[in-house]
């Protein structure tokens, strides 16, 4: 290895300041530094050739081909042929001018061509003895040409982003609109809808240079019957978003929503595809819903690439939902946890959002700070309140001057400490923020296997005075908690590979050879807010002593993790859990 | 505990001796420019070996997948109790072998820049693949630093070789799912078979340099 090295030094020697190089040259040079080499970047055919190739393709003289074509030895073709995406070998004649686009064009001894020949990117290659009797043109550069519908060329527009669903969909261009018809799964499965299945029109207009707007029409089928006549079999998403910037970092817009969907009461224990992993395969729904109808419109603006603010209101109306005939795999005998009543009534919310975002990464972030934050302010003319015990939460008022406010932030810092070595933390904070006490589809808890995994699930749900739900509804006010984990990669080398001379096809490796090692901590601690017995002043938060905290360790492969933890607080278990995504 | 007792138990099985073994011809190897500049501030310099010595990746690449070499670098700088993350580059390069000319491309693709080299044989492929990698990124402030390299070495998925397709067809656009005829749908899910059966090679490797003064 030190010889090659040494022969790089002789290569080398001081020439550090020399920053490109040619191909084929002994060293290759990395510069990221460096200008953006103009002559690398695509498309950049000359705007004429381009006229050239769609002219001559698209004359109605033209033979058009697409694909492998081989033109075998005796056999002639005539007129001008262009081929688009060979790749072209000839060992017969062709008898007039032959373009090849996007593809390589191979003329074998036997071959003849007598016309000019244009080979556009690809290559091209001519067998001695073989025979032109025209010019010979070749640029490696590929075109940005596609046929359309009619089997005619044309220049191939860069499309707007679309967002893949990971169903079917299906995309066509109609001047400036780009039209998406798509089916796909809600991401989701639960206990209330079953498998919703999202389909519809997506419509992507670029209204200007430096506007973008998209209107979205989606029907919500749900899966699971409902036993009752609280949740209809179909809801529906119609939102549009208009994009008045060139880019993120100067963008601002607005967007306008109705829908009618099935809305998750807390964004934790587990994510959202987790959650419908746990609940399809265990029968585990670990998240509590309702249904949620209404409008709402928005206005956002960046503040440079990774800060962006919104203002928003909505009008919905939230009822009830109850649990569904809803199918698992494992655990099919036994009966869904209830999902728990909530708080009816139709509710005007405003509020104001921001997020700070400069990870490096969504997935998998080493490094940068995700920070989110929200306060709104609700009211209800009509709310129809859920009796519970005045040692949970006092009265709502039903004249119509219900209105509370509350708050959440979800802050993560991802650093590196060593190239191995990641440290991560994280603060969440949710809850009442002022006015009338919370309804119970914003109400709070803590325990499970997202924030606090050494608990059982909803550990701390604030069920007060000897209330008892087999729904187990999330009743706290206000829910604080921070998180602290420390990865170290490790190499396992767990991997075995299954080898048979005799079948080499068979060659497979089985096993881990990385994976992180996570050491963990958590805190955290959901209340009842107020004066009296058993709640936390308004203006406090509990004292750390009463705060529930776990440590816990385990093996993060990327796409699953397996991790055991501990709860400080005697008497608790052992907690196995499996995370198919980063903890946080 | 019986959970937990089932998982040591497995832990145990995995990691019996004998039964697992780990082996990468592939060499990975980082050095330093010469202390050449007054304030001693280096470079590194990679190089990376025997690829095509894996039958793994030589079978792979024969039957016209194309192998994705991605490299990321760091710059780190040591301290006492944990180095601080100065800076990072990444860059990829694809090899594919073309059979219609029965010739090698490669095709390095960092942020600013695309190179592409031919290569008739894979004598000269691997010659070629063996050359040394200079990434010009140097530490300017005074301390003390090192590198670390990275390299994951896979075969493209189906979804990539679509996209490089594309993307040296030309297409510059993300990929559309939406104009795929039936029998674009076809190949493509019988290439998707093939590689889920064929047991995809893989491989990462890392590396750290030595460490330098910068003064």
């Amino acid at each position: 290895m030190r010889r090659y090295l040494m022969i790089g030094w002789l290569v080398l020697g001081a020439s550090i300041p020399a920053l490109r190089v040619s191909a084929q040259d002994s060293v290759i040079v990395i510069n990221p530094d460096a200008p953006v080499d103009q002559a690398s970047e695509r498309p950049g055919l000359p705007p004429g050739l381009i006229q050239h190739l769609l002219a001559f393709y698209n004359d109605s003289a033209t033979t058009r081909l697409e694909g492998e074509v081989v033109l075998p030895r005796g056999a002639r073709m005539t007129g001008p042929v262009a081929v688009l995406r060979g790749p072209v070998v000839i060992a017969g004649e062709v008898a007039g001018p032959l373009v090849v686009i996007n593809g390589d064009l191979r003329i074998k001894a036997t071959g003849v061509v007598r016309g000019d020949i244009l080979v556009v990117g690809g290559s091209f290659l001519a067998d001695s003895g073989s025979v032109r009797d025209g010019s010979t043109d070749q640029v490696a550069q590929a075109a940005p040409v596609i046929r359309n519908g009619s089997g005619l060329l044309e220049v191939h527009v860069r499309r707007q982003g679309i967002l893949d669903f990971g169903g079917a969909q299906r995309s066509f261009q109609t001047g400036q609109v780009r039209t998406t018809l798509f089916l796909s799964s809600g991401g989701t499965y639960n206990r209330v809808e079953g498998l919703p299945v999202t389909l519809g029109p997506r419509f992507d207009w670029q209204a200007g240079v430096h506007t973008t707007a998209r209107l979205d029409l989606q029907a919500i089928v749900r899966t699971a019957g409902d036993p009752t006549d609280l949740r209809e079999d179909v809801g529906y998403i119609a939102s549009t978003e208009w994009n008045l910037g060139a880019r993120k970092r100067h963008a601002i817009g607005f967007g306008l929503r109705a829908s009618q969907t099935v809305a998750s009461i807390e964004d934790q224990p587990l994510s959202r595809s987790e959650d419908g992993w746990a609940a399809l395969l265990l029968r585990r729904d670990y998240r509590d819903y309702y249904i949620n109808e209404g409008v709402g419109g928005y206005f956002f603006s960046h503040f440079g690439p990774d800060f962006r603010l919104e203002l928003g209101a909505r009008s919905e109306r939230q009822r009830s939902v109850h649990t569904a005939t809803a199918w698992s795999l494992f655990r099919s005998d036994q009966t869904w946890r209830p999902n728990p009543l909530i708080d009816d009534g139709r509710y005007n919310t405003i509020g104001i959002g921001f997020e700070f975002d400069d990870r490096n990464q969504d997935r998998r972030p080493s490094a940068g700070w995700w920070v989110r934050g929200r306060v709104e302010h609700s009211s209800s003319r009509n709310v129809a309140p859920l009796s519970l015990a005045a040692a949970i939460r006092g009265s709502i008022p039903t004249d119509g001057s219900y209105a509370f406010s509350r708050f959440w932030f979800d802050a993560r810092m991802y650093d590196r400490l060593t190239p191995d070595m990641r440290l991560n933390v994280r603060i969440l904070g949710d809850g009442w923020l002022g006015g009338d006490p919370l309804p119970v589809q914003q109400r709070v808890a803590l325990g499970g296997p997202d924030v606090l995994p050494g608990y059982d699930f909803r550990a701390v749900n604030c069920a007060a005075g000897g209330y008892s739900d087999p729904a187990t509804p999330a009743l706290c006010d206000r829910m604080l908690a921070a998180q602290v984990e420390l990865r170290s990669r490790v190499h396992l080398g767990l991997l075995w590979h299954y080898r048979d001379k005799d079948h080499p096809d068979l060659d497979r490796a089985f096993g881990l050879s990385e994976a992180d090692l996570v050491v963990f901590t958590d805190a955290g601690n959901a209340w009842l807010s107020g004066s009296g017995p058993g709640r936390v002043p308004n203006d406090r938060i509990p004292a750390f002593r009463e705060w529930k905290a776990d440590v816990g360790v385990g093996i993060d492969a990327g796409s699953i993790g397996a991790y055991l933890a501990k709860g400080f607080t005697s008497g608790q278990p052992v907690q196995f859990i499996v995370r198919l995504q980063q903890r946080f | 505990m019986r959970r937990i007792a089932w998982m040591v138990g497995l832990c145990a099985a995995l990691l019996a001796p004998g039964a697992w073994a780990q082996d990468a011809r592939v060499a990975l190897d980082v050095a330093l420019t010469p202390d050449t500049v007054p304030n001693g501030a280096r470079q590194a310099v990679l190089h990376t070996d025997h690829l095509l010595d894996d039958p793994r990746i030589e079978a792979m690449l024969s039957s016209a997948f194309p192998i994705r070499l991605h490299y990321r670098l760091e710059l780190w700088r040591s301290r006492a109790w944990f180095d601080a993350f100065e800076r990072s580059v990444e860059w990829d390069v694809v090899i594919r072998h073309e059979p219609l000319l029965d010739q090698y491309t490669v095709a390095t693709v960092d942020v600013r820049h695309t190179r592409i080299d031919h290569y008739v044989d894979r004598t000269a492929l691997a010659a070629g693949l063996a050359r040394l990698t200079r990434i010009a990124i140097q530490p300017t402030a005074g301390g003390q630093y090192y590198y670390a390299v990275a390299l994951d070495i896979s075969t493209l998925s189906d979804t990539d070789i679509k996209e490089l397709e594309r993307f040296l067809q030309g297409d510059v656009g993300p990929a559309a799912t939406g104009t795929e005829d039936v029998g674009s749908a076809l190949s493509r899910g019988v290439r998707r078979i093939l590689l889920q059966v064929a047991g995809l090679p893989s491989l990462r490797l890392e590396k750290q340099s030595a460490q330098f003064k910068v003064r």
